[in-house]
């Protein structure tokens, strides 16, 4: 990365300090801000790659990615499948540390009821052409303007979308009571010229149509350049290849030898999450300070610079209760998140990233009554933005209600902001 | 005089806020193309469940599936609809109805999205539902310009969350809200000084989404909009003109919010899923619709926003000409009843015809693509313009639908 930077000119940021990199990397590991204990813990022998290892092994890991995971592959509107169940399952996949080929390979050949079969929720969330979120989520290769028109830039053709779409065709939703479906296969008949068609000219040998398109996916290099992509775009805050799902002629890879390096890493790993995000939270470029401003751009797109991200809103809340010594309700959370996205909860979630938060939303959050967790100023500087107050700031607010502190460190930037 | 003295200070009030929004970023010239463009008024009556034609607009008296539904004149010679709608009858010459207009989707999900966003549903590829499309054709404002009465209303997909429905589900929680914010004026400028050194040392565009956010919750605070809101205000008068019915106070805040300078309004009214007694059900929903939306048609003609507004009358689908056992009818998206009326649209005219029985469209087929060019066009969108999603895939505005030229004054 270093010979990159040099080729373009830029020069890299400085290191973060300790306590910016362990809120950084709890928020990003664990789904929420650190304690207070853990930050105490820290300071007194910051050893980044020790504190790494021991996120990666903590319960909270596997519950914070895999709400990720789900939330990428699904959504959240729940009207046509079981978004429970599929969760429940991720959950269990990334506990036991499956590798992501092996489970892509299942979500995408899967078949029972939807009630108790996790797997077959990701397909039946997407009975119209599934080849477009099968495409977008696995090759990172969007096959939407293909669907329409030859792709003006592209090599993909109408013939290539209605030939990838038909190993789908096999399909049957069959309802076996109300919000439970079952997902079978039955025969379709095909000519010659007619059958399923991977982009990469591969057909399928058996009536196993589903089966073998999870295969050839998974062994094709695009996918494991999509699998290192993700993964990095998730902890840099910005994709090699970005946005994530456009990989195409007109949009290349900002740095083509580190995303082969990284998909080499991850077929030699065995599609291993925890090894890819250990490898990638040990690098350089995931330890830089994120100060920036307009005519940085370069910078930002070449990691000489970290990126900041927005807090999706599962972060928020679990960082909040964090914060505020608060143990949540059930299904508190999900009227959280449910509020902060307003109405857009029918939209496509596969870019973490964006600021979703609607105006709506905001001022809604905005109006909730703040109990403060203590009066003292420096300690809600530490609890909220996990660090101490400035000179200024201690003067400004020592002598000011604890609740209008309490409300400003809640919805600061630095706050919604993993930075 | 007094709406059109509103209007103005919005105007310059709105545009002042991008200057300096633009100027904070030093990218004048950024908003420049979009601060130009404009659309009309549109309010969309939504017919939840599903209306029927058979006992609204399409009345088939003494036919076995017509019921025992009876039809009236109306103020047009020629034209007659259900005995249900007497002070619609009244108001015919502005409104037209589209009896040939036709769907596939014969699910309540599918069919709202279809008749939402003017594309069939494909999960991965969500569309913009159109009063997101109309919040995005205008130049950005304080205050949400898509508002959703009654229900949360459909997502934004590509337009991006600024273009999401303001929704009321309950206007006495929106008061609420407001009111809430109004109290928190001083910690939000304490915010907002607090944020600033974090803000001047980081760049990002979420970042810069979320101060956009945080100052346009600031601004709606004093905008009309929040007055337009607060629906309890209105006059006794206005209040009892509309009825005491749920969907005539929607009809009342859906006329103060277009008076405030809000885009789009849609206002829904539940319960057209009539599977089970059909007849007596409608009859009972029409009470409730007839006068609020005669008196919308009436208050939009006296303040001059009627040529302004398109007004458009609709559901899932139509329900089927065949009477079930339990005296009800079920979905029949093969004809789905659609009427409108004001913003350009010529009134007083029917498109299409259906045969004695309901069951077949006899002349002017229409599909629901057509419809949305037809509503795209008459509000000032061309159907054909073409937006960009999220990663720059061409999404015309309209799914090759072409305008009814009939309905186009």
């Amino acid at each position: 990365m270093q010979a990159a930077w040099s080729k373009h000119g830029l020069e890299s940021a400085a290191l973060c300090s300790d306590e910016q990199f362990l809120r950084r990397l709890t928020l990003d590991l664990l789904g929420r801000i650190p304690t207070l204990e853990e930050r105490k813990e820290f300071l007194v022998d910051p050893n980044r790659t020790a504190t790494i290892n021991r996120l990666l092994a903590h319960d909270l890991f596997t519950k914070a990615w895999s709400e990720n995971l789900t939330t990428q592959l699904f959504g959240y509107a729940n009207d046509s499948a079981d978004r429970d169940t599929l969760a429940l399952w991720i959950d269990e996949q990334v506990r036991n540390a499956r590798p992501y080929d092996a489970m892509v390979q299942e979500l995408i050949s899967a078949t029972g009821q939807s009630a108790f079969v996790g797997p077959v929720n990701f397909l039946l969330r997407y009975p119209d052409e599934p080849v477009v979120k099968v495409s977008r989520a696995f090759l990172g290769v969007r096959l939407d303007c293909a669907r329409c028109h030859d792709h003006p830039f592209d090599r993909w053709t109408q013939e290539d979308f209605a030939r990838m779409n038909r190993f789908f065709e096999g399909m049957e939703r069959q309802e076996i009571s109300p919000g439970n479906i079952r997902l079978v296969d039955v025969a379709r008949e095909t000519s010659e010229t007619d059958r399923p068609r991977f982009l990469t000219g591969a057909e399928p040998k058996t009536k196993q149509w589903r089966s073998e398109f999870g295969l050839f996916l998974i062994r094709s290099r695009p996918f494991a350049r999509n699998f290192a992509n993700r993964i990095w775009y998730h902890l840099v805050g910005r994709g090699i290849v970005h946005p994530i799902d456009d990989v195409s002629r007109d949009n290349p890879a900002s740095l083509p030898e580190l995303l082969n390096a990284l998909a080499e890493e991850a077929i030699q790993s065995k599609f291993d999450i925890r090894h890819m995000i250990r490898l990638i939270c040990n690098s350089k470029a995931y330890q830089l300070e994120s100060f920036a401003t307009l005519g940085d751009e370069e910078r930002i797109k070449y990691f000489s610079i970290s990126s900041i991200k927005p807090l999706t809103p599962e972060q928020w809340f679990d960082s909040m209760c964090v914060a505020m010594g608060q143990v949540p309700e059930p299904n508190q959370k999900a009227e959280f998140v449910r509020t902060f996205l307003g109405d857009a909860l029918d939209g496509d979630f596969s870019s973490t990233w964006e600021y979703r938060e609607t105006i709506q939303g905001l001022m809604s959050r905005l109006v909730e009554s703040i109990d403060p967790p203590t009066s003292e100023t420096k300690e809600l500087f530490i609890r909220i933005l996990g660090r101490e107050p400035s000179a200024d700031e201690m003067a400004n607010w020592q002598t000011r209600p604890a609740r209008d502190l309490c409300f400003v460190l809640l919805h600061s930037n630095e706050f919604a902001f993993n930075h | 005089m007094l709406i059109h003295a509103t209007r103005r200070q919005f105007v310059s009030g709105s545009l002042g806020g991008l200057f300096a929004f633009a100027m904070k970023h030093r990218c004048d010239g950024l908003f420049a193309a979009e601060a130009s463009r404009s659309t009309k008024r549109c309010i969309v009556l939504w017919m939840q469940g599903g209306p029927s034609q058979l006992e609204t607009f399409d009345p088939k008296p003494g036919t076995i599936t017509g019921g025992p539904t009876t039809a009236i004149k109306t103020s047009v010679p020629g034209i007659e609809i259900a005995a249900n709608l007497p002070e619609i009858a009244k108001r015919m010459d502005s409104l037209s109805i589209i009896r040939s207009l036709t769907s596939p989707e014969g699910d309540h999900d599918r069919g709202s999205s279809f008749l939402h966003t003017g594309y069939p549903l494909v999960q991965a590829l969500p569309r913009p539902t159109l009063g997101s499309i109309v919040s995005h054709e205008n130049p950005q404002s304080d205050f949400p310009l898509f508002v959703s009465i009654g229900a949360r209303g459909l997502g934004p997909a590509y337009m991006g969350p600024d273009h999401a429905p303001f929704a009321v589900e309950n206007p006495i929680e929106a008061v609420r809200l407001i009111n809430g914010l109004r109290k928190q004026r001083k910690s939000l400028r304490q915010l907002d000084e607090f944020s600033s050194k974090f803000d001047q040392q980081h760049f990002d565009s979420g970042l810069q989404r979320r101060q956009a956010s945080m100052q346009r919750v600031e601004r709606m605070l004093t905008t009309p909009f929040v007055k337009a809101l607060d629906v309890e205000k209105a006059s006794e008068s206005d209040r009892a003109r509309y009825g005491g019915t749920e969907f005539g106070q929607r009809c009342l805040l859906a006329r103060r919010l277009l008076e405030s300078g809000v885009k789009f309004v849609e206002v829904v009214q539940d319960g057209w899923d009539t599977h089970d007694d059909n007849f007596k059900n409608v009859g009972r929903l029409c009470g409730d619709i007839d006068r609020p939306w005669a008196t919308l048609i009436d208050d939009l003609k006296s303040n001059g926003l009627w040529n302004e507004t398109v007004v458009v009358w609709m559901g899932e689908f139509g329900r089927t000409p065949q009477i079930n056992s339990g005296n009800g009818r079920d979905h029949f998206p093969n004809i789905t009843p659609v009427v409108l009326g004001g913003g350009g649209i010529r009134g007083g005219h029917v498109v299409g015809k259906t045969n004695s029985t309901g069951l077949e469209i006899e002349d002017s087929l229409a599909t629901v693509p057509d419809l949305f060019a037809t509503l795209l066009t008459s509000l000032g969108i061309d159907p054909a313009h073409e937006f960009r999603t999220e990663f720059g895939a061409i999404a015309p505005a309209s799914d090759h639908g072409k305008p009814i030229q009939d309905l186009i004054v």
